[in-house]
């Protein structure tokens, strides 16, 4: 028999009460549709003492309607534990700019069968995605801007520090609280260095809407800081673009080649391509310069130059490549956006 | 002065980096399988998100995604959001939601494109093809100096770059130095495995008369057929070209065959001039329908009479390859002595000068029509500047006839005479029969136009020259001029 959506057990958990007092009040996000993107549900849910969260309920229905239920219920397990376990060690560790897990649980909303077993996460609710605050116009508050960048790129820099690459940095995953805090969340798509994940495999777990081009063209180098760090760098390059145009890197780029040279038809090598792309980066660069009428024009210009440079072996400040270490370290960049952040902050004062 | 009177090799076209991706020319010589497509959905939360937000950012954020997944139509309604809001979306996001409903904006003229080029290479000081592109520019406008340092930077960048090594083999040709062209290729490793770097290699060789040592490389490549057709069709194109010149007919015929089994445009074009010249090859005419077709149409409306769309066709030529003057000599030609349009020929130089304002063919050609159209002493003035050695044979001679021309046209008819049967004396040779023939059709018109008694005379023999010729433009210059003087002969009691 063929289970209607609505039957699954994970679509099931309003008005249940979870562990700790946590009444779930509303479904937010109805999870797998019929193409499949991804295996959670979400709520909004709220605690004894009024304060609500945001709760991610893994849904085993997908994988059970599947040809081979074992494999890929083992699939969706693995991932939904190494998402916990990252997220584990981002609050063991206390990292700020991470939207990290406040609870993980299982409720039993079925108790007729095995899948009747919902696990979830529950994270603290923001007022929104950076969609929602940023303001794209050329009078946009451009200290808040530089502030949720600085947020962001601490973020990331924070999950470095631990050796945990994000890989899925996107407008979306950007989630703002108070209106002025910034904090990156969806560490399902990392990777953790030193520790086997369930996206090892793939070229990029994430939306590859955002993907850097290596890996759009399927160029994977074998250095991890090159593969992961890299890519973050890139992302959050993409992520700077995208809060002072709209635009995400990749689709200005893309924008710019031959139909014949998209990543879905491209049949060459990466490296024949390298200078069509850096053809496009300077084109993108100009536009992205052409945008801006602020005083920090040159310099957001220079920080998109460094982390978007389609080439991952270029990419990076050139001081920190020069030196030992990872060569996509980000602390430069963070203390960079904070330096535009205050200035920008103290020019609103005025 | 006539295009079509010197030998045609199938030298690399030049284009811009993104014109020449779109042929195909820079597509790779080993080609993988397409990537395997996720079933994944990335594009339908972003899609219900928009919808719900109706924000700027949302529907950004979707086109964006959509042009990177490859699925810009499902992005048409968040785009047709953002160009409704065009106050509130940045220009990037703008352009892009453009794009997505097929409305993309065309830049504007050259020197706005050479400032924006120059600009891009500020930001991204390291893409050979934009100091490619930059270099093209330039030579358009003349300036060759800056076209040579720009082409230079490229081949710092590139140097065994496909795209970057036949611009800078066909930006040596248009500064006259095809040995240096030729070395620059035979020198470079890379020629000796890329199909169309060796197809330059082995059509400038043909140009400076020099043998190609890669010639049996080129022949076991076509034959070989390791590569796809279109990678090797320019190469049999100039196999073929070599081969007839050495009169081995049978070849060329086969080497052609191949070569227009997936053709570029350059290769139909140059089958079209084999094919115009009696070779072993037949151009079907739904080959001319391939796009940028331009040279091979303007000359196959030439030569069926269709002068008014071989105009057409080499202005859209000359929009093509702005930088060579084959174009506004064919053009200028068409346009003064086929459509007696003076005012139209000299719009096509003016356009095309900017790269050959010296170039002695084409002050002639300028000279021609200005002449004609009435304008003597402007066409004197320019003229007296582009006086070429009587060593310099062929220009001489043209030279000789159009200074008569402007003999007759001062009322020096007797001098005029003198000057345009000094030509004709000069093009005495076989090689010259058709400068021959059409400086004697020139001297008839000038005869019969001046009334000066010798038109009845001058016209036959100019007659029998061209009818030797069997050249259909001939014929219709011929049978112009016997009318006029037919009508002259009505006029005269």
């Amino acid at each position: 028999m063929v289970r209607g959506r609505d039957m699954r057990p994970a679509q099931r958990l309003v008005g249940h009460v979870l562990d700790g007092g946590w009444r779930v009040l509303e479904l937010v996000d109805r999870g797998p549709d019929d193409t499949g993107g991804h295996f959670s549900v979400g709520y909004i849910i709220e605690g004894p003492n009024g304060r609500r969260a945001f709760l991610k309920a893994l849904d085993y229905s997908r994988a059970l309607a599947s040809s081979d239920p074992a494999r890929e219920l083992l699939k969706l397990t693995a991932k939904f534990v190494f998402e916990r376990d990252v997220l584990d060690k981002c609050r063991a560790v206390g990292l700020s700019r991470i939207v990290v897990a406040i609870q993980a649980g299982k409720v039993v909303v079925d108790t007729s069968n095995q899948a009747g077993v919902v696990e979830y996460l529950i994270f603290e609710l923001a007022d929104g995605d950076v969609r929602k605050f940023v303001h794209l116009s050329r009078n946009c508050d451009l200290a808040w801007t530089l502030r949720c960048l600085h947020h962001v790129a601490t973020a990331l820099g924070q999950l470095h520090g631990q050796r945990i690459a994000h890989q899925d940095l996107k407008p979306s995953n950007v989630m703002v609280y108070g209106g002025v805090i910034s904090k990156v969340g969806d560490l399902g798509s990392a990777a953790y260095q030193g520790h086997s994940g369930p996206h090892d495999e793939q070229a990029f777990a994430g939306d590859p809407s955002y993907a850097p081009p290596e890996l759009l063209y399927k160029q994977i180098s074998p250095d991890w800081n090159q593969r992961r760090f890299g890519c973050d760098a890139y992302l959050l390059g993409s992520m700077t673009v995208f809060m002072f145009t709209g635009s995400i890197m990749s689709s200005l780029l893309l924008a710019k080649l031959d139909a014949s040279q998209h990543w879905r038809e491209w049949r060459g090598s990466f490296a024949e391509l390298l200078p069509q792309l850096r053809q496009a980066f300077g084109a993108s660069l100009l536009e992205l310069r052409e945008n801006l009428e602020c005083d920090c024009r040159d310099e957001v210009v220079e920080i998109v130059r460094q982390l978007c440079d389609p080439d991952p072996g270029q990419r990076g400040h050139p001081r920190t490549r020069a030196s030992i270490g990872n060569p996509y370290s980000l602390e430069r960049y963070i203390s960079w956006f904070d330096r535009l952040a205050r200035r920008a902050e103290l020019a609103r004062m005025r | 002065m006539f295009a079509n009177d010197a030998p045609r090799h199938v030298v690399p076209r030049w284009r811009t980096a993104t014109i020449t991706s779109a042929a195909g020319e820079l597509t790779p010589l080993s080609e993988g399988p397409r990537p395997p497509m996720s079933d994944k959905d990335f594009l339908g939360d972003k899609l219900a998100e928009w919808r719900e937000q109706q924000t700027v950012a949302h529907a950004a954020d979707v086109v964006g995604s959509a042009i990177v997944l490859g699925q810009d139509a499902a992005a048409r309604e968040a785009a047709e959001f953002l160009v409704a809001n065009a106050t509130e979306v940045p220009s990037p996001t703008y352009r892009l939601a453009l794009r997505v409903l097929g409305r993309e904006v065309v830049s504007g003229d050259l020197h706005t494109a050479i400032r924006t080029l120059r600009r891009q290479l500020h930001e991204e000081p390291r893409s050979p093809l934009t100091w490619v592109d930059l270099a093209r520019a330039y030579s358009i406008v003349g300036q060759a100096t800056q076209a040579t340092q720009a082409m230079r930077a490229a081949l710092q960048l590139a140097p065994q770059h496909r795209f970057v090594l036949r611009s800078a083999a066909r930006l040596q040709l248009h500064h006259r130095d095809p040995e240096h062209a030729h070395d620059m290729l035979r020198r470079n490793t890379a020629t000796r495995h890329d199909p169309w770097l060796m197809a330059a290699e082995i059509a400038i060789a043909e140009l400076v008369d020099r043998s190609s040592n890669l010639l049996k490389t080129a022949r076991d490549l076509v034959e070989g057929r390791s590569f796809a057709p279109q990678h090797l069709a320019e190469l049999a194109s100039a196999l073929a070209t070599h081969e007839l010149r050495a009169g081995n007919r049978k070849r060329a015929r086969r080497l052609f065959q191949r070569a227009l089994e997936a053709p570029t445009e350059n290769v139909i074009a140059q089958a079209e001039w084999v094919a115009r010249q009696q070779g072993p090859v037949e151009v079907d005419d739904r080959l001319l329908q391939t796009p940028r077709c331009f040279e091979a149409r303007a000359f196959d409306h030439f030569w069926e009479g269709r002068w008014a769309s071989s105009l057409e066709e080499t202005w859209r030529w000359l929009e093509d390859e702005p930088f060579s003057i084959l174009p506004v000599i064919h053009g200028s030609f068409v346009a003064a002595v086929m459509l007696e349009d003076y005012a139209g020929a000299e719009a096509i130089i003016a356009r095309g000068c900017g790269a050959n304002r010296q170039d002695p063919r084409l002050i002639n050609n300028l000279v021609f029509a200005l002449a004609s159209g009435g304008q003597v002493p402007r066409a004197i003035k320019l003229h007296k500047q582009a006086r070429p050695t009587p060593q310099d044979d062929d220009l001489y001679v043209t030279w000789l006839a159009t200074s008569g021309l402007l003999q007759f046209r001062s009322g020096a008819h007797s001098e005029g005479r003198r000057l345009y049967l000094e030509a004709i004396e000069r093009a005495s040779g076989v090689a010259r029969q058709h400068q021959r023939a059409m400086a004697s059709l020139f001297l008839a018109r000038e005869e019969i136009l001046s009334r000066s008694g010798y038109g009845a005379a001058a016209f036959e023999r100019a007659r029998l020259l061209s009818a030797a010729l069997q050249l259909p433009y001939l014929g219709v210059l011929s049978t112009r001029l016997e009318h006029l003087l037919r009508a002259q002969d009505v006029e005269t009691p």
